[in-house]
């Protein structure tokens, strides 16, 4: 039931988009990276008890994908930024 | 060319809803629609078309004879008078060199909702707040109706609204606000619009 | 006879008389009553029977607090089990009846479980699930039996329901003093406003009140606002509406009782409307609930809470009783007390456990000669179906010095509870407040605010201000400036609202004082919070869980606090340090209809999603099923035909003669843009850079771990131009897929992705006459030399502008067109006709799996399972040695995906060639084996082939491709089938047939 600020549609119902987990994952190298390396990119994810950077796409809308800083325990959402970006710092 | 009596809309078979004091209800079909994609400059489209690119994301600019309805920042649909669509995207694809122009007349059906009720109606199935201020006509954008996604346009303060929607989801979403404006076609209608 | 109704006071039309039943007697009431205000007034006090011990009660509250009087409503399938009599608005014809008794209410068998109550103590389910092991088997059939409170209709629900979203700057929650304060406040400010009430009409507990606001009658102010309100275009009043729910970003579920205050079918309208509110700010005006007093004997029916009975008598002119006694600790009861004497009851008594309660209200009350008995309790109750007299004796017990009072009336009043729900569903915090002795809403969590009583503020003029001030902001944090509203001069009312209570909770009771109840609804008695503490339940959720306390349909509105601060007494903390349970949705019970709103049965529970050639289908006997949310012919039934005959014979045909398939769900998406080739070569496991336009090439993507997720045909159109194919299931989703990596990764390509699935019908035509049929109706030449295996082209299908792909799915020479989709039914109509020559057949989606399946072509989703390889799936040919990179490359190469004992796709032969293995089976090694039987793998695919005359299966099996002629079981339940692993092909192995 969040209220998502859509970079391109302003505020709208959660439902319209699908969350895609954890942002920033840097894919690694296929080439030179470890198995181990390999398996954290694909398998583990951070799981904060407060804020988390997520990227959040807009599948019932615009169809962009955007990042967003949200609050894991209240939903409050600090921050909304492109897709292009790194994380803001002072939501860390 | 094939012969049109070979062509049938999603929704050939449906009766119109005629409650134009209340709430009213028909096909358009075979409206053109053409999806554009890519790098799009405001003045290309205005030489091949006559009308400008919405300004504003979620807004439509319409002239006589298209509409051009935002979709994304590299998304439009360009909606054209029926059987215009071999013309429309020839034109569009010859204007828009840097743009991928796909032509989706066929899978789209297109309805369109008038009369008092039709706001209330549709705020049964869509979250989007639909009250003047904020959908204002030449207002226009995707979004969830019921379980399906439709692209709603609203084309004046009558109001009269277009709805977009995937062909083969046509009927589901007329059965559906059929359904839901039943209640109101047969009485004085006490409903609000909030 | 209504013989305890006034002839004057309340707001109730006497003109009017409504008649409804009550366990079948006759009865008649007023427009304006509820269901409760009429059965008082016809002197019925007892109306059900106790959860658990089946003890006779009456009406306790005159609201929405009400944990007693829960009745059945209506007949059939318009039937409402647990309807609160005190908020079910009476109407003419209107049956209810008592729930939980039987035969009757006045004898009830159940009430058994009174007498053997010992038997049947707190956590009483947890232990005979514990011990003795065997018990659990046994008590269970009477447990069921017992368990559940009122019943559920038998019948389908004739009713309509709506839902509606809307959106507000302001909703008020609660239309009496403070909301309707608010409401103006924010309206006048020009903001968007939803008031919501549960009453049918606003004005709260100004309706049961004897004031003047401004010179207006209280009963009549809330109109006077109303019409105000009503005025106001951006304002909203919702009457009869529950807001139940509160979550995440001020969003707000209301439920709307449109019609059930009329008798069944007078409105087409629907039953009720739930509304899905989106709120920038809220004001929560829910008012305060009177808080019951624990001691033995509070649940015969004629106690009742003192607010109740005043409101009773104010509101609805009724007399709940000839002779009171008022039992409290604060100065609200003797409001109350007053009211009633004044109303015509003999109100002989307040026992008040206070010891020098003082005050104007204390004197107005012994200046009607009531006896005021200070630092006395009431120890008893006579009467089991009403109440006859009390006994009242002094705080620290002595039995001896009891004095008993002939009554058939008791008020009690333990002091108010503010409505925090809402507010604690938002996520605010509650703050215990000591001298109100309840748990006030603290710094709220959401753009939101408490007024009014439900912050605390019990006096009327408190709220009055309260809500102007509370609407004015919130109009003003959503951005819009007002002045906040005058507040009425107020005439009449009794004070600040400071109780000058003293909490009272419970005396430590002896077992022959009988049991005290603190939740009445669950039959939850003292002595169950002593057991609890005994055992050790002493966290609060422990504590709720195990006693059940506030667990009912009421959700604890008179119970809670109450067992907070018994169970705080036994653990030897104080309220705070026990702390309160969540709050959770709902506030009052919500329909299963409100929730589903029309999105119920075939067409409208999901959407059903047809192709342009459903009619036909379906004219032509189609037997459909369901693929995601289309219908697709699974086959056509022919007149005496089973469907398994249907399949066998279309599958013959499509290798006999000419067969057409339906493919039009196969999801087909638009890949433009100076890099499409780089996109998609990076997408599948092969290369598609290589591939020349006007050719085709089959292709499987993988997730970035390996593993299979679609696979299907993509076409060059242009150089820059590409039409992918993707499964019927997956289109969707690899939409999202291509759109995710493009956007998220590779931000760098120029590529545009769209869904043209539906914009394109298909049409597969398949078997030896294909091309002939084909031919007949296009100048393109067809010949294998001008048109081979895999190629495609721009055609006029007759007269239709299409496409033909040199494709097949079924190991055939065959054809897909694709054609605008509204020219579908049309080329679908002549193909059958220009195929009577040929007895062409329309085969289903059954059929064109047997094909497949005699071909080893998988199908992903039934032949993978998302831990499935292209190696696995023998398909290592797809997958590019040469790419530097692409989707599951290096998962493909990590040390579990290149195991030598992964499961396998293999083909399998059963022993007896008619014996079909059913798909799911796991295989294991050796027939007879002692359990645990290894598995090996299982069986995705199996059906009975008439091409190759016995029965084929595919299996993922583990190491199966090295396993080639080596036999397996399939261990059934009745049975074990032995089969011989083959290679996953069956027919026509060289492909002679597709190529020709």
């Amino acid at each position: 039931m969040m209220l998502i600020p859509c970079p391109w549609c302003g505020d709208r119902i959660d439902a319209e988009f699908t969350c895609g987990g954890e942002a920033h994952i840097v894919r690694p190298d296929p080439a030179t990276a470890s198995d181990a390396e390999w398996a954290d990119y694909l398998f583990m994810r951070e799981n904060p008890k407060g804020l988390h950077h997520e990227r959040w796409f807009h599948a019932h809308g615009c169809r962009r994908w955007f990042h967003m800083t949200r609050d894991t325990v209240s939903h409050r959402i600090v921050a909304v930024y492109a897709i292009t970006e790194s994380a803001p710092e002072a939501t860390g | 060319m094939a012969e049109t009596w070979q062509r049938q809309s999603p929704l050939a078979r449906r009766m119109p809803l005629d409650g134009a004091a209340r709430f009213a209800m028909t096909e358009r079909a075979f409206l053109a629609k053409i999806t554009v994609r890519g790098k799009v400059t405001d003045d290309a489209v205005r030489d091949a078309l006559g009308v400008s690119l919405p300004g504003e994301p979620n807004t439509a600019s319409s002239g006589e004879d298209h509409a051009i309805l935002w979709l994304g920042p590299d998304e439009w649909l360009v909606v054209g008078p029926p059987e215009s669509e071999r013309k429309l995207s020839s034109t569009l694809a010859t204007a828009l060199p840097d743009a991928a122009v796909i032509d989706v007349t066929e899978g789209y059906a297109t309805i369109r909702l008038g009369g008092p009720l039709a706001r209330d109606v549709l705020s049964m199935g869509t979250p989007l707040d639909l009250h003047p201020r904020q959908f204002a006509a030449g207002a226009a954008t995707r979004t969830l109706f019921a379980r399906t996604t439709i692209i709603l346009h609203k084309v004046s303060e009558d109001p009269v609204f277009d709805i977009h929607v995937e062909r083969s989801q046509a009927v589901y979403l007329w059965t559906w606000l059929e359904a839901a404006s039943r209640p109101y076609m047969d009485l004085n209608p006490t409903t609000r619009s909030v | 006879m209504q013989s305890w109704r006034n002839s004057t006071g309340g707001i109730i039309d006497r003109s009017r008389h409504l008649s409804f039943t009550f366990d079948g007697r006759r009865l008649s009431g007023h427009p304006g009553d509820t269901l409760a205000s009429a059965l008082l007034a016809n002197g019925v006090h007892l109306v059900g029977r106790s959860f658990k011990y089946h003890r006779p009660r009456g009406i306790v509250g005159s609201g929405v607090e009400e944990p007693n009087a829960l009745v059945r409503l209506g007949e059939g399938g318009f039937v409402e089990p647990n309807a609160r009599a005190t908020t079910t608005e009476l109407f003419d014809g209107l049956v209810a009846s008592s729930q939980n008794r039987w035969p009757s209410l006045a004898f009830d068998v159940g009430a058994l479980n009174s007498v053997a109550s010992g038997l049947i103590p707190a956590g009483f389910y947890y232990k005979t699930f514990m011990w003795p092991a065997k018990a659990w088997t046994f008590y269970e059939r009477f447990i069921r039996r017992a368990a559940g409170l009122g019943q559920a209709p038998e019948e389908p629900d004739p009713d309509v329901y709506e839902k509606r979203f809307a959106h507000c700057d302001v909703l008020v929650v609660g239309a009496g003093p403070a909301g309707l304060q608010a409401a103006r406040a924010a309206g006048r400010s020009g903001a968007r406003v939803i008031v919501a009430d549960e009453q049918a009409v606003p004005g709260g507990s100004l309706l049961a009140e004897h004031v003047t606001l401004d010179g207006v009658a209280g009963q009549e102010w809330p109109e006077s606002v109303s019409k105000e309100l009503a005025g106001m275009s951006d304002v909203t009043m919702l009457t009869r509406t529950t807001v139940a729910g509160y979550y995440n970003h001020n969003f707000l579920v209301a439920v709307e009782r449109v019609t059930d205050h009329l008798p069944a079918g007078e409105s087409a309208l629907p039953r009720q409307r739930l509304w899905k509110i989106r709120a920038r700010q809220v004001v929560l005006a829910t008012g305060a609930i009177e808080r019951p007093l624990v001691f033995p004997g509070n649940d015969r029916p004629g106690v009742m809470l003192a607010g109740a009975v005043r409101a009773f008598a104010n509101r609805w002119g009724v007399r709940c009783g000839a002779r009171a006694v008022v039992f409290a600790n604060n100065d609200s009861a003797y409001r109350s007390a007053i009211d009633a004497a004044d109303s015509g009851i003999h109100v002989t008594t307040i026992v008040d456990c206070r010891a020098e309660p003082r005050g104007r209200l204390v004197e107005e009350a012994q200046s009607r000669g009531i006896d005021v008995m200070a630092g006395r309790v009431i120890s008893g109750v006579e009467g089991r179906k009403r109440v006859r007299g009390v006994a009242i004796s002094t705080m620290d017990d002595s039995a001896s010095a009891a004095v008993t009072k002939e009554c058939d009336l008791v008020m009690m009043s333990g002091g108010w509870n503010p409505t925090v729900h809402l507010a604690s569903q938002s996520g605010t915090r509650l703050a215990w407040d000591e001298s109100r002795a309840t748990f006030i809403p603290g710094d709220a969590a959401s753009c939101q605010t408490s007024a009014g009583a439900a912050a605390g503020s019990f006096g009327l003029a408190q709220c009055l201000r309260s809500g102007a001030l509370a609407g004015t902001e919130a109009a003003a944090q959503a951005g819009f400036d007002g002045e906040t509203p005058a507040v009425p001069e107020v005439d009449g009312d009794t004070g600040d609202g400071a109780l000058d209570l003293e909490p009272f909770w419970h005396r430590p009771a002896s077992p022959r004082d009988g049991k005290a109840f603190h939740d009445l609804q669950n039959d939850v008695t003292t002595a169950d919070v002593a057991l609890a503490t005994r055992e050790n339940y002493v966290s609060v959720e422990h504590f709720k869980r195990y006693t059940t306390t506030g667990m009912g349909t009421d959700q604890g509105k008179t119970s809670n606090v109450n067992g907070i601060a018994i169970l705080a007494d036994h653990v030897g903390s104080s309220i705070p340090g026990v702390g309160h349970t969540t709050f959770r949705p709902f506030y009052t019970p919500v329909s299963i209809g409100a929730l589903a709103g029309i999105d119920t049965g075939g067409e409208l529970y999901d959407p059903v999603r047809r192709t342009p050639m459903h009619a036909w289908h379906a004219g032509n006997g189609a037997h459909f099923e369901d693929v995601g949310q289309w219908k697709r012919p699974y086959c056509y039934l022919r007149e005496g035909e089973s469907v398994d005959e249907a399949v066998q014979r279309e599958t013959l045909a499509a290798r006999t003669g000419v067969g057409i398939l339906d493919a039009s769900t196969l999801g087909k998406i638009d890949v433009q843009g100076k890099d499409a080739a780089a996109f998609l070569d990076r997408i599948y496991t092969g290369t598609f850079s290589t591939l020349a336009p006007g050719r085709c090439r089959y292709g499987l993507m993988c997730h970035d771990d390996g593993m299979v997720f679609d696979d299907g045909v993509t076409a060059r159109i242009a150089d820059n131009r590409f039409l992918v194919s993707t499964t019927t299931g997956g289109a969707a989703a690899v939409l999202s897929w291509f759109e995710e990596w493009l956007q998220t990764e590779w931000w760098d390509l120029d590529v545009h992705v769209t869904s043209v699935t539906t914009q394109w019908a298909a049409i597969a035509v398949a078997g030896p006459k294909s091309r002939d049929l084909v031919s007949g109706l296009t100048t393109t030449d067809l010949s294998p030399d001008a048109f081979p295996f895999m190629t495609w082209r721009d055609a006029d299908i007759a007269g239709i502008p299409g496409r033909i792909f040199r494709i097949s799915f079924s190991g055939e020479t065959g054809y897909e067109l694709h054609v605008p989709a509204s020219y579908a039914l049309a080329l679908w109509q002549i193909l059958m006709m220009a195929g009577e020559r040929h007895a062409i057949t329309p085969y289903g989606t059954e059929a064109m799996h047997v094909l497949r399946a005699e071909k080893g072509f998988i199908i992903v989703g039934q032949d993978t399972d998302g831990t499935t390889t292209p190696h696995d799936l023998g398909m290592s040919w797809l997958v590019s040695k040469k790419k530097p990179d692409f989707l599951g490359k290096r998962g493909l190469a990590r040390p579990d995906t290149l195991r030598e004992d992964r499961k396998q796709l293999v083909g399998l032969l059963t022993e007896d060639p008619r014996e079909v293995i059913p798909e799911g089976a796991h295989v294991s090694p050796e027939p007879g084996a002692k359990p645990p039987v290894p598995m090996e793998g299982w069986v995705s695919s199996s059906y009975m082939s008439p091409n190759c005359g016995h029965s084929i299966a595919l299996a993922l099996i583990r190491r199966g491709h090295d396993r080639m002629g080596e036999s397996v079981a399939i261990p059934l339940e009745e049975r074990t089938i032995r089969a011989r692993i083959v290679k996953p092909v069956f027919f026509d192995e060289e492909g002679a047939r597709l190529r020709g």
